[in-house]
């Protein structure tokens, strides 16, 4: 099995965590834990960025962050914390893991919906997001 | 020195007055932020349409300053890391519609920014697998999602500023019970 340049696998397994850095306080309904689905989204650029985190502590989570998940200046992004969650789920939502090393363990979360009509195919990435999100845990930052 | 309009004083003024609150923001408004100067033009336009009563705005005090700081926290394109644009005014305006539509047996929903459009999503939930959210972006047209368990449900509805879509209704008496 090929490796990548942060050492892990090419090949993403079922039940390694994904860590997506959440920059909206909203992402997350805090009094109850409860990640929303904006959280995975896709961006305009049809990916949803994530890094996997296997065997990382929340604060190497956050180190992680402050060193790669920077804006084009080199200035870390204000996160809130991460969603967590567990690579079979977002596979069996039919969205693909694909390892992008970039910077280390990133990968994008790939293949959602696509419709002529763009509300519609808001609606269907909304319903594939909130699949995910549902199975996914809060990790806050401070 | 003009006193800039602060958001925190909008929503206490908010919960005060309905209606009259928005006045008085307006008349107030000489803020020296790009972001009070934001919450103060959407002000004016609100009261100028005359669409939302006193109490109307009463009842929906709370969520409803929760929805002008959440614009004001992502008024800069960008703001997710990666390529999401700005909440537009007529986004907040829109979702201020929809949030005074509500009849008075919905609960205030939560709110959200969509990172893909700058949508602003409305959300009713109970607990992690029962949620129903409405995202209000430029059009009237609504995307719509829920999931309810392993059953999982998508919609577009059309809002036509007064009247909430039944869809969206149905949406959140399914997820609420």
């Amino acid at each position: 099995m090929s490796q990548l340049p942060s050492g892990l696998s090419a090949e993403v397994d079922g039940g390694e965590p994904l860590a997506r850095y959440c920059t909206s306080s909203s992402w997350v309904a805090k009094s109850k834990g409860r990640v929303k689905y904006q959280a995975f989204m896709p961006a305009p650029d049809d990916d949803t960025s994530v890094y996997r985190s296997e065997g990382m502590s929340d604060g190497e989570l956050w180190a992680h962050a402050d060193r790669y998940f920077v804006n084009a200046e080199g200035e870390p992004y204000r996160i809130h914390g991460a969603a967590v969650v567990e690579a079979s789920c977002v596979s069996e939502a039919g969205i693909q893991i694909i390892p992008d090393e970039g910077p280390p363990r990133h990968a994008n979360l790939r293949g959602w919906p696509l419709d002529a009509d763009l509300e519609l195919q808001k609606s269907k990435r909304k319903a594939v997001a909130k699949r995910i999100a549902s199975e996914a845990k809060w990790h806050g930052k401070g | 020195m003009p006193e800039p309009v602060s958001i925190i004083t909008f929503a206490g003024v908010a919960v005060l007055g309905g209606a009259g609150c928005l006045r008085e923001t307006q008349a107030r408004s000489s803020g020296v932020s790009d972001q009070a100067g934001f919450v103060a033009e959407t002000a004016r336009s609100l009261v100028a349409r005359n669409d939302l009563t006193a109490s109307i705005i009463g009842n929906r005090a709370e969520v409803m300053s929760e929805l002008y700081e959440l614009a004001g926290e992502h008024a800069q394109p960008g703001w997710d890391g990666a390529e999401a644009p700005a909440v537009s005014e007529a986004v907040l305006e829109r979702a201020a519609e929809l949030i005074a539509a509500l009849p008075s047996s919905v609960p205030n929903p939560e709110l959200a920014v969509d990172p893909d459009d700058a949508a602003i999503a409305l959300e009713w939930s109970n607990g992690p697998h029962r949620v129903f959210s409405v995202s209000v972006g430029e059009s009237q047209r609504m995307a719509c999602a829920g999931i309810d368990g392993t059953d999982v449900w998508h919609n577009v509805s059309r809002f036509d500023g007064a009247t909430v879509p039944p869809f969206v209704l149905h949406g959140i008496q399914k997820v609420l019970g």
